[in-house]
């Protein structure tokens, strides 16, 4: 019902916040920012999350509202660096990315797909339609994720 | 070598002395961890499991972080000896937050009640332990980060 008054920009935010929910209880108390200037201030990512509070594995989920261009949302997931990296899809119909696109180009690593529905109740729910697999990622990017995690605090994290 | 940083800008310098048990350690902490999580999202019939898996998920991390600082084996049968052993490492350490204690403490004091007690455990309980073993996870993860990072392969 409250979808239809919603902007597209709106909803983009809303189908953000659930697939943090989604990484939130997946990942072991982890560090999550939106709207992510990573791994350099020209590029960014809606949602990125640091696994074990900022010491752990990086993952990365860009969100696609209504029928988009997956296959280009698919090469510009992929080109992003993390160790694991989903595409989070709401509204596109029954139309999903080639299996073979999510794969990377040496087999190690496969991009997530994530299913965004909206109940009856208006609330949205999150699920796995493509498990991700882990990507390999240059140790260098830890030293990076260091840095960026102590120079913004984050938007949902378990304080200590 | 790692190097634990302190809000004073001083760093203390650690070498992981038991890589391999710490990793052992920490994977029976994600264990426990992601259990009392999933069970949470029901609580009416898991309660008691919950609180539980919230005490091991901690006892399990805070032997990860003894493992690797000191190279030993968390024996204690008393396991508040074990709260003040951590509190001993993180002062020597220069951590000046020091509100990880205080929530491993406390699990540790509900454990007895938890596990053996006669009376029917609240909701209320129930929910402070998922949320002071959270919170213990972040303080381990952030005030150690340096030593867990490289044990968690990440």
């Amino acid at each position: 019902m409250l979808r239809s008054v919603l902007s597209e920009e709106q909803q983009r935010s809303r189908v953000k916040n659930a697939v943090a929910h989604f990484l939130f209880g997946a990942l072991i108390v982890p560090k999550i920012f939106f709207d992510a200037h990573w791994p350099s201030r020209k590029t960014g990512v809606d949602v990125l999350a640091v696994d074990r509070a900022g010491a752990g594995e990086i993952h990365v989920a860009e969100v696609k509202v209504g029928s988009a261009d997956l296959a280009d949302a698919v090469q510009c997931i992929a080109g992003i660096p993390a160790h694991f990296k989903y595409l989070a899809l709401f509204g596109n119909g029954s139309y999903y990315p080639s299996d073979r696109s999510l794969y990377a180009p040496d087999g190690m690593g496969r991009i997530g797909v994530i299913q965004v529905r909206e109940n009856r109740a208006d609330e949205l729910r999150t699920e796995f339609i493509v498990r991700p697999e882990r990507f390999r990622l240059d140790s260098s990017y830890f030293k990076q994720i260091d840095k960026f995690t102590s120079a913004r605090p984050p938007d949902m994290e378990i304080r200590p | 070598m790692k190097k634990l940083p302190s809000r004073w800008g001083l760093y203390t310098f650690l070498k992981n002395l038991d890589p391999i048990a710490m990793q052992q350690y920490i994977e029976r902490a994600d264990h426990f961890l992601q259990a009392m999580k999933l069970a949470a999202l029901e609580l009416a019939p898991y309660r008691t499991g919950i609180a539980l898996l919230a005490v091991h998920s901690a006892i399990s991390l805070n032997d990860a972080i003894t493992a690797g600082v000191t190279g030993k084996k968390g024996k204690h049968q008393d396991h508040l000896a074990a709260a003040k052993e951590l509190e001993s490492i993180s002062r020597k350490h220069r951590i000046q937050n020091l509100n990880g204690i205080s929530h491993f403490r406390w699990l540790l004091t509900e454990k007895t009640r938890i596990a053996y007690g006669r009376e029917r455990l609240d909701d209320a309980l129930i929910l402070m332990s998922v949320d002071r073993a959270e919170r213990f996870h972040s303080w381990a993860y952030n005030y150690f980060k340096e030593i867990l990072h490289a044990s968690v392969g990440a």
